[in-house]
């Protein structure tokens, strides 16, 4: 008896995935907290629940003789809850259902999009088929302990540290890729965050990734202060393989806004071979009176490609991302302009010139408002590049999105 | 013998005269504190209008003193948690999907807020309309049932002001801005602030719905109605800083 009890434990723990048990106590404990409180009051000021539902239709093609349809039926569900003064908890579940011809022309479509950035494993394929994936994740879920001048947050969290809107080299935790625009809140960081006020405008925080290899783990320490009109940071880390340091503004010259990060990267271990990296982003913003905004970035880095025969969009969007290699090449340049036409319409353009690889991004957006919480996208994503001695265009893709807010 | 006392009456008369009668700059004052208070509470609806379309918005806003302000969109879903910050003259903001604090450069305080037909500026009244004018009692009318002075404002040179004139109603009992028409250096009337719906808030009385309208386009204007006001309340001087930006709700 003991022995098949102790049989059908060992196959619970074994089989039951992680992910259900998180998701079981963390309802059991979400409800618990509403529960305890009795004044309906309570829960409208302190529980907070909301998310969206976006459907995007992509369809990439280099011209009209074949053209690839994709289907994203994305979903995110968002609960926060304000314990009490210096206490807060939330999770944020994103998911997913994938159709179209990339899935069913891609044999290792469920693992790509599972893989993981984190190594506690909070997503699951529900549904994994040759021609559909369900796939659900959880990027948020953490406990805030907040109290006179210090700052507490256990779990997994955004940590933010970018200064400039294209690139972000003090980023240390959570890179940003600029081609992803349908992931703007970004995968989160599994990390203790301790941050201590020194005054409202200056804090010194610190932030421990957890990793199961010492090697991918980052742990870093900022100083953020506000000098002269100026928010600055600086910052001291062990990043992945390196040490880094670190230094970041924000502000502006006359009207002009003007932000920079740069990050100076050099190997923990002497006995390799990789150089020292020093990456670097500044940019400039203008807002103009009718609407109109421009924002123009330069970003070098040193560790980059020199030169390249031909150019590959995937370079782009390379999954191995990180702030010490931002763009594969050593010299990008950024240019934005935005405006909307009325409150319910906007329009943007955005393009990326990668010097080394020649390779040029578009990426016109048209937004419309259609009602208080719907919205309708049209974004096209381009690319040219030089191949084979001629310049011309290599890929496009055009997106439809329509989002529903909750 | 009778001169002096002609000239004590004379006098007497005079300073009667200066204690009843205000000067147009003692009436802007007046009604400039009566919104500020030492701080506040609000609840707002804002409803944005345009000939075929229509957005409302919900903002919470704290303020203390002329200088410090916070507020958070509660609705629409989308935008629920933009917080916005403003020191002085400078403004953060902070989004709480990409968990990231802006500072607004300086050339971003002209352009519209969140769409409405209130600039950053608005918002911020980086001008000051008792320091940054000259001003001047140029009639009487009635606005709302209220007997109002019709004040002009002109600014003074230098000051951090777009505008070429300002019309300024000031009720005489209350000290209620009624209405605000605002003027282009080329003396075309551009916008126009319209106070209706008057409430009594914490004791002072004042228009609970603003209609922002610009002049020029038909079927477009913003309303701002006060769902809550509230003056004189307690708040924590750590509600105005970037570090506490994320807490607001």
């Amino acid at each position: 008896m003991v022995k098949e009890l102790k049989h059908i434990l060992e196959i619970f723990v074994k089989y039951l995935p992680s992910i259900r048990l998180i998701f079981t106590g963390l309802i059991l404990f979400f409800v618990a907290i509403i529960q305890a409180q009795e004044d309906q009051n309570w829960t409208n000021e302190n529980v907070e629940f909301s998310g969206y539902i976006k459907y995007l239709n992509t369809s990439t093609f280099q011209d009209f003789d074949a053209i690839i349809n994709d289907n994203l039926l994305h979903n995110r569900l968002k609960l926060k809850v304000y314990i009490d003064d210096h206490l807060t908890t939330a999770v944020e579940i994103r998911n997913r259902i994938f159709w179209g011809n990339t899935i069913q022309a891609t044999p290792d479509f469920a693992a790509f999009i599972d893989a993981d950035n984190q190594d506690i494993d909070m997503s699951i394929n529900i549904i994994n088929r040759s021609a559909l994936l369900f796939h659900s994740k959880i990027d948020r879920l953490y406990i805030d302990y907040h109290k006179n001048k210090w700052q507490v947050t256990l779990g997994r969290q955004r940590i933010n540290w970018g200064k400039n809107l294209a690139w972000n080299p003090n980023d240390l935790f959570n890179t940003y890729n600029f081609f992803d625009f349908d992931y703007e809140e970004r995968p989160g960081a599994d990390a203790l965050r301790v941050q201590y006020f020194i005054s409202g405008n200056s804090s010194v925080e610190t932030a421990i990734n957890y990793t199961d290899k010492w090697d991918e783990n980052t742990t870093a320490v900022k100083y953020n202060f506000h000098y002269f009109d100026y928010d600055f940071q600086v910052l001291a880390a062990k990043y992945l393989k390196d040490y880094t340091f670190g230094i970041g503004w924000e502000g502006a010259i006359k009207s002009i806004g003007i932000k920079g990060e740069f990050s100076y990267f050099f190997p923990r271990n002497k006995a390799t071979i990789s150089d020292d990296v020093l990456v670097g982003s500044i940019s400039f913003d203008y807002y103009f009176k009718n609407g109109l905004s421009i924002n123009a970035a330069a970003l070098f880095n040193s560790g980059g490609i020199k030169n390249t025969n031909s150019f590959d969009p995937e370079q782009f969007n390379s999954t191995t991302l990180s702030a010490k290699n931002l763009m594969p090449n050593r010299w990008s340049y950024f240019f934005q302009a935005a405006k909307p036409l009325t409150p319910a319409i906007g329009t943007s353009i955005s393009t990326i010139y990668a010097y080394e690889l020649n390779g040029v991004y578009i990426m016109p957006q048209f937004s419309y408002q259609i009602s208080q919480n719907w919205d309708f996208d049209t974004i096209a994503q381009l690319f040219y590049g030089k191949q084979n001695e001629s310049f011309s265009n290599i890929q496009n893709s055009v997106y439809l999105r329509f989002r529903w807010s909750f | 013998m009778k001169n002096l006392k002609n000239s004590i009456t004379l006098i007497l008369m005079w300073f009667t005269f200066i204690s009843t009668a205000q000067t147009a700059q003692e009436i802007i004052k007046k009604a400039d504190e009566k919104y500020r208070g030492t701080s506040s509470y609000s609840e707002m609806t804002i409803n944005i209008v345009r000939p075929k379309w229509s957005k409302q918005m919900k903002i919470k806003g704290w303020t203390k003193g002329t200088d410090y302000s916070v507020s958070v969109v509660t609705s629409p879903a989308k935008e629920k948690g933009t917080v916005f910050l403003m020191r002085g003259k400078e403004v953060w903001n902070y989004m709480p999907t990409i968990d990231r604090t802006i500072k607004f450069p300086p050339s971003m305080m002209l352009q519209n807020w969140m769409g409405t037909d209130l600039t950053n500026d608005d918002l911020v009244k980086q001008s000051s309309i008792l320091e940054d004018y000259t001003h001047k009692i140029i009639g009487k009318e009635v606005k709302e049932g209220y007997n109002c002075w019709v004040l002009e404002l002109i600014p003074k040179e230098d000051a951090p002001v777009v505008w070429g004139k300002v019309i300024i109603w000031v009720d005489q009992t209350e000290y209620m801005m009624l209405q605000t028409d605002y003027y282009d250096e080329d003396d075309f009337l551009v916008n126009q602030m319209i106070g209706s719906d008057i409430k009594e808030f914490s004791g002072k009385k004042l228009p609970s719905k603003l209609r922002v309208i610009p002049v020029e386009d038909e079927g477009q204007e913003t309303v701002l109605i006060y769902d809550k006001l509230q003056f004189d309340i307690k708040i924590s001087d750590q509600y105005f800083t970037t570090n506490y930006m994320k807490r607001i709700h």
